[in-house]
């Protein structure tokens, strides 16, 4: 470009460049925009909750994400579902009957079931459910829930009535049933375009960003309260405190503990505190070096200052745990145990007499859910006065995923009654079974007491179960969190609940 | 057309032919590098899908359904394949197609981006001249503490400090959070951008106005503008029309790199906000290791690299006066 022509028209290109770049920048520049806000529209619910692009509306093929999961509880029944107090009611079952022995359940469904396209809802479809749930060419979530049913063994007696034959008694079978991951469809179920019997009706669904529903008017019974149910997603916590504090939802879902003194303050928002069934263990593997010696094991339940750790770890908001899980719920009631305490002297004394003095050992957790981390490093500071060193490992979801089941130390969350609690997670073969326990005398009465139908009867066997939990089990259950949740002041029918929350029963949320 | 403009037109598409191939290489060696550190990465998607309550057997089963029993080099070169076919692959985790995913956060992103450059860049071309021509006075002294001030706060400390103001606890002006209808284009919904676009302006000006101002200083002091001056020229006229268009050529380059790096690059004001962008897409896909929506985005954000470095290049070359360092 020595040509003194090209530098004509590369300078004559420069200005006339300026010239119209500076304009077209210009007049993005005051692009207009309405900034109002619009408005709300009270019979339209508006929930916050975490998801991702792997949303779903398959009640059973899902990750189990937040927003999955309030949208299942809303658009499908279960045959049975939790109270509030994590007793177990009928939902779409008006009636399971057992045989003498809990090897054959009949159950009855309730009448007048209509799924959202109008079709009556029946046994058809539970035996098609069911089959859908332990398809193994499609895992689902639920599957391991009800293993013990073979499908072939599921058949219709009439349109409203299931008779299911199982190999083994199976005591709790109507309270199995109230898990989240066992929603009902109908016979042909297309998550694409999704049909349940629950109290909300599909309208439209953007995977990682909203779902809508609107109210279903034949529902078997109370109907919502709300014309529209919309689901928004929102990852970040503060996000969605603000979202909240700013009138853009009515309900958020996720509250940290840490930021619970916001909403406290705030007289616009309501702070929900459900005290959960969610355990944090700090689980020790017991067929694996240091913690195959049961005195290994006691001595680190002694060295955690469980007060401190609820103090610290979770803000105060939980219960102080006694290395038994489920919390003092229903139906069973209050553990007949006396309460661990710390006792660092024993704690020594213990790790002492198993040659495991000045122990050092790596804690590995994971940013899971609120509390993970800060009781592993809670528990460390507490372990050097024992003589104890922890390393806490804080690794990312998918690294920890990769090695789960395999840390010889680590920190887990679990959130359900006792026996299904027992069955992923204290038994060998359970996928929750962290800490490898396999107690002989302890599988023997979770047999009984699966095997009992009679509550009380039942109750009995499990206080067994749960002292031998305490006196030989791999968990350091030191703490009990409970579940945060905030909605705007003024809406009614929100009530806390123990295993279930308030978000998987949207139908009762009104505008005040 | 003269010969001379014909002959700069072949020049410059040579230039970008050459730019175009090699950004192609640099893509693919792009592409490779990031699904070999995917591989790397400790973690399993089939386990991500299933999550903790997974068997064995189930983990097998769904990796077989997503081919991740096979050779690594195979999963690539298969991805490859039907990315020269136009198709970006399904995504493993949520086994829907990887632009149904990307393809609105892209626009989101690109239209925010946009927006706030649209903004920034007179803005800090207007900050940085009167800052320039006022350099140690009261103003310059004041905007400069102002704008080190908003780039030493972290992006989320910034994002929410615009929120307390703004929105929740002084005034009530614009919506806390991005909450974007799906069913509506993104154009149509200001009102819900104007917190991440603020955010952006204030990052983008601050850094992008002292660049300005440096760099007009330094054109007010060369022996050029001075002879201009003792030749009696007009201030305003020296500003405008010697000292400004020497003035853009870094201005241009770096407010091109602000693009394309805002453009994937601010996860954090994403997730403050709640805004679905291109960013925080691209974290989830890599927390969950979905593979094929990790490729697109990362292929997206390099070739917004890629062509916006062109775009800015040719730009410099258009504002670059001949005699000092135009394309000869």
């Amino acid at each position: 470009m020595s040509d003194k022509r090209t530098i004509e028209y590369l300078t004559t290109t420069r200005r006339n460049f300026l010239l119209g770049t500076t304009g077209a920048v210009l007049s993005l520049g005051v692009l207009p925009g309405s900034l109002a806000f619009a408005a709300d529209d009270a019979v339209t619910l508006r929930v916050a909750a975490t998801g991702s692009n792997a949303d779903s509306l398959d009640p059973h093929r899902t990750q189990g994400q937040i927003t999955d999961i309030v949208r299942f509880m809303n658009i499908y029944d279960g045959l049975s579902e939790y109270n509030p107090d994590a007793s177990v009611g009928l939902s779409l079952a008006e009636s399971f009957t057992p045989n003498a022995d809990s090897t054959e359940w009949t159950l009855k469904l309730k009448a007048g079931i209509k799924t959202h396209d109008g079709k009556d809802f029946g046994a058809d479809d539970i035996i098609f459910s069911v089959k859908r749930i332990l398809d193994k060419e499609h895992p689902t979530k639920g599957s391991a829930l009800i293993s013990f049913i073979d499908p072939a063994n599921v058949t219709k007696v009439d349109a409203a009535t299931v008779l299911f034959k199982l190999k083994d008694p199976y005591g709790p079978f109507p309270d199995v049933w109230a898990n989240r991951y066992l929603r009902m469809v109908p016979v042909g179920f297309d998550p694409a375009k999704p049909v349940g019997t629950g109290a909300f009706k599909y309208v439209s669904f953007t995977p990682g960003r909203e779902s809508v529903f609107e109210r279903f008017d034949d529902y078997f019974r109370e109907k919502a309260k709300v014309k529209t149910l919309q689901i928004v997603n929102i990852s970040d916590a503060a996000a969605s405190i603000n979202a909240l504090r700013g009138g853009q939802v009515d309900m958020a879902y996720k509250i940290p503990f840490a930021e619970a003194r916001i909403i406290v303050a705030d007289q616009a928002m309501k702070l929900l505190n459900n005290p959960s069934a969610m355990a944090i263990p700090i689980y020790m593997r017991t067929d694996v070096e240091p913690f195959k010696d049961v005195r290994v094991r006691q001595a680190f339940r002694l060295i955690a200052n469980r007060e401190q750790m609820v103090k610290v770890a979770l803000a105060g908001y939980g219960a102080v745990g006694n290395d038994v899980q489920g919390r003092s719920i229903a139906p069973c009631g209050p553990t007949p145990i006396e309460q661990r305490k710390q006792d660092i002297a024993q704690a020594r004394k213990l790790l002492d007499e198993a040659g495991k003095a000045g122990l050092t050992i790596d804690l590995v957790t994971v940013n899971g859910t609120s509390g993970m981390v800060e009781c592993a490093q809670v528990f460390a500071e507490q372990a050097k006065a024992a003589g104890v060193t922890i390393n806490v490992k804080v690794t990312e979801e998918a690294a920890y995923l990769a090695n789960y089941g395999n840390w010889t130390f680590g920190v887990d969350f679990l959130s359900d009654a006792y026996l299904p609690v027992v069955a992923r997670s204290l038994l060998p073969g359970g996928t929750f079974n962290t800490s490898h326990w396999n107690d002989a005398d302890f599988n023997a009465l979770y047999k009984k007491a699966v095997s009992i139908s009679n509550v009380d009867q039942r109750c009995d066997v499990i206080h067994d179960m749960q002292k031998a939990e305490y006196e030989r089990g791999g968990n350091i259950i030191w703490g009990f969190a409970n579940t945060l949740n905030a909605y705007k002041a003024g809406l009614a029918g929100i009530e806390p609940y123990v295993v279930d929350s308030p978000f998987y029963h949207l139908r009762k949320v009104s505008f005040a | 057309m003269t010969n001379a403009s014909r002959a700069a037109s072949r020049t410059i598409r040579g230039w970008l032919v050459r730019r175009s191939a090699l950004a192609i290489l640099m893509l693919l060696i792009v592409s490779f590098l990031i699904f070999c550190a995917t591989q790397a990465l400790p973690g399993d998607v089939a386990l991500i899908v299933l999550g903790k309550e997974a068997s064995a057997d189930q983990v097998q089963m769904v990796r077989q359904q997503l081919n991740l029993d096979q050779p690594v080099l195979v999963q690539y070169l298969r991805w490859l394949t039907a990315l020269l076919q136009g198709d970006f692959g399904t995504s493993l985790v949520s086994r829907v197609p990887v632009t149904d995913i990307l393809l609105p956060r892209i626009m989101n992103s690109f239209f925010i981006v946009t927006l706030s450059m649209a903004v920034a860049v007179p803005v800090s071309l207007a900050l940085g001249v009167l800052t320039a021509t006022r350099k140690d006075g009261l103003a310059d002294r004041t905007i400069m503490a102002g704008s080190i001030m908003v780039n030493a706060l972290p992006e989320f400390v910034l994002g929410l400090f615009l929120v307390l103001l703004l929105s929740t606890s002084v005034f009530h002006v614009f919506p806390a959070v991005s909450l974007l209808s799906p069913g509506k284009p993104i154009w149509t919904q200001t009102d819900r951008l104007a917190m991440p676009v603020i955010t952006l302006i204030l990052l983008q000006v601050t850094y992008l106005y002292r660049l300005v101002r440096g760099t007009v200083i330094d054109v007010l002091q060369t022996e050029y503008v001075q002879f201009a001056a003792l030749k009696g020229m007009s201030p305003r006229r020296i500003l405008f029309r010697h000292v400004l268009p020497n003035a853009l050529v870094p201005a241009i380059q770096a407010a091109g790199t602000i693009f394309a790096f805002s453009v994937g690059g601010v996860v954090v004001i994403e997730y403050v906000f709640g805004f679905p962008g291109l960013g925080t897409a691209l974290a989830d896909a890599v927390g969950m290791r979905d593979i094929p929506v990790v490729q697109a985005a990362v292929l997206v954000i390099s070739v917004t690299f890629f062509v916006v470095n062109i775009i800015t290049d040719i730009v410099s070359f258009m504002l670059t006066p001949p005699g000092r360092g135009g394309r000869n």
